[in-house]
């Protein structure tokens, strides 16, 4: 079951004061503070351009900060020498076109060298995401949604205890986008896992989170947090609630204040 | 809407026939406007014989020209051979080091653009005859399959390498999974191009070897 956000446990990844100046002088992200927090669904929320996509690369280690630091629970730090255990959804679904989606799912654990064992794991991860008919299929033959469900499928497949996702259904339709929302949700309770959400869509926070981080841009900073304390699980009945509709009145406001400040003089 | 549907196949199955007929025709019409012109303008055979006689020489000396034939496509094709391997091998040692990239490119650039039929007299005395004609087709067609292998392995999508990137996969893992099946469709568009190079390669150095009085293919034998 889902963590108490508010909870002092220790976090899984910390940013300390984190910054990133690209090489073009442009700065992606000043003094960035954020605790992530084991079990917990927090969505970063911003305009386009405030590095919440800067942020979480940085999580996952693909870019490097320019200052600050990234700090890892210490069961974490303990085996940093293997690939750090992240799953990492990109806002794209990134599939390999050459190859199946059962070849899709299974490149984490075949990079990682643990073929012999991959099949269950590969067939789980797809029974997961509902995919287990199109294990042979192409991603050419499926629609968005389902290569998005198998790029989750792929990220679920070294189980991961964090779940970073990258706007990853920014480019879906909203029927679709609705029903991958329920079934993340679904995921999340299900198999415990902390996930960090970027996202440019107060109501697609609003529906997910336990928390919402709200960023200001150039530079990226947090401006403000929120908790949406609405319990789980979560489905339409929440999603034309007063209760919802209020929050995201609220979120919209301090995404506003937060574009606000940024614009000022 | 069955009806639709067997209107649309019917559609297909002309579309396929006229593909095949009417190239056919048009090859028919040439070769019956050669006839006449030939024999209407009296042109004689040295400047332009008719299609009857050029077909009829096939058949009388195809002891020559066969044999010949065979030597041109056997050169080619082995051209082509070491071009896909030169080219693909050369674009993937550039890619895994950008020092011998810097280092060689420039010279794999300025091999292409040098006319082969300045080179070929040279390798002609450099190198045994037939080496030589190898080695015109080899220059000549090896030069698309490097440039365009070299561009599809730097257009792998950006995410993917970050996937591999992600997941702690080994350089050999990178060019192997990912980098050379994301080229292929770029290294088969080489290919493509490099076949009908090597021909060209094999003819014009032929045609240089003939002139020097030595020689076997087809272009050699058109020569003398």
């Amino acid at each position: 079951m889902p963590a108490d956000p508010s909870a002092s446990a220790a976090p899984v990844v910390a940013l300390k004061r984190v910054g990133k100046t690209f090489a073009n002088g442009v700065i992606a992200l000043e003094r960035l503070d954020l605790d992530v927090r084991p079990g917990e669904f927090v969505s970063l929320l911003g305009p386009s351009g405030c590095g919440k996509s800067t942020a979480l690369r940085i999580i996952a280690g693909l870019s490097e900060p320019t200052n600050g630091t990234v700090e890892w629970h210490e069961a974490e730090a303990a085996n940093a020498a293997a690939p750090r255990r992240i799953g990492f959804v990109f806002q794209e679904p990134t599939l390999m076109p050459w190859a199946t989606v059962a070849a899709n799912v299974r490149l984490p654990l075949k990079l990682a060298g643990l073929e012999p064992s991959a099949q269950a794991r590969v067939d789980a991860a797809l029974a997961r995401v509902g995919l287990s008919s199109f294990a042979q299929s192409y991603p050419r033959e499926l629609s968005g949604g389902m290569k998005m469900r198998t790029s989750i499928a792929r990220a679920l497949v070294t189980e991961p205890k964090l779940l970073l996702m990258d706007e990853p259904f920014a480019a879906l339709d909203e029927i679709t986008r609705f029903r991958l929302n329920n079934d993340l949700l679904a995921l999340w309770q299900s198999l415990g896992k902390t996930v960090v959400f970027v996202t440019h869509s107060v109501f697609e926070s609003v529906y997910l989170s336990q928390r919402i981080v709200v960023m200001t841009s150039r530079p990226g900073r947090v401006f403000t947090e929120l908790l949406i304390d609405a319990p789980y699980p979560r489905d339409e009945r929440f999603r034309t609630s007063a209760d919802y509709v209020g929050h995201c009145r609220q979120v919209s406001e301090a995404l506003a204040r937060a574009i606000g400040a940024t614009e000022g003089p | 809407m069955s009806e639709a549907r067997a209107k649309d196949e019917a559609r297909t199955r002309v579309d396929r026939v006229l593909r095949v007929l009417l190239p056919i025709a048009v090859l028919a019409l040439g070769v019956v406007v050669w006839e006449l012109l030939v024999r209407v303008g009296r042109i004689p055979p040295y400047v332009l014989p008719g299609p009857r006689l050029v077909f009829s020489t096939l058949i009388s000396d195809w002891a020559v020209l066969g044999a010949s034939l065979l030597v041109t496509l056997t050169t080619t094709l082995e051209g082509f051979l070491l071009a896909a391997a030169g080219g693909v091998g050369l674009a993937v040692l550039f890619n895994q080091s950008r020092l011998i990239e810097y280092s060689l490119y420039p010279y794999a650039v300025i091999l292409q653009v040098t006319p082969i039929v300045a080179i070929a007299p040279l390798l002609l005395i450099y190198l045994p005859q037939q080496a030589a004609v190898l080695a015109c087709a080899w220059i000549v067609a090896f030069f698309p399959v490097l440039a365009n292998t070299t561009l599809g392995l730097r257009s792998v999508d950006h995410n993917l390498a970050d996937l591999f990137r992600l997941y702690g996969a080994t350089r050999r893992q990178v060019l192997w999974e990912l980098k050379l099946p994301a080229a292929l469709p770029y290294i088969l568009g080489g290919l493509k191009i490099a076949g009908g190079l090597s021909l060209i390669g094999a003819v014009v150095a032929e045609i240089a070897a003939g002139s020097a009085g030595a020689g076997s293919g087809l272009a050699y034998r058109i020569v003398v």
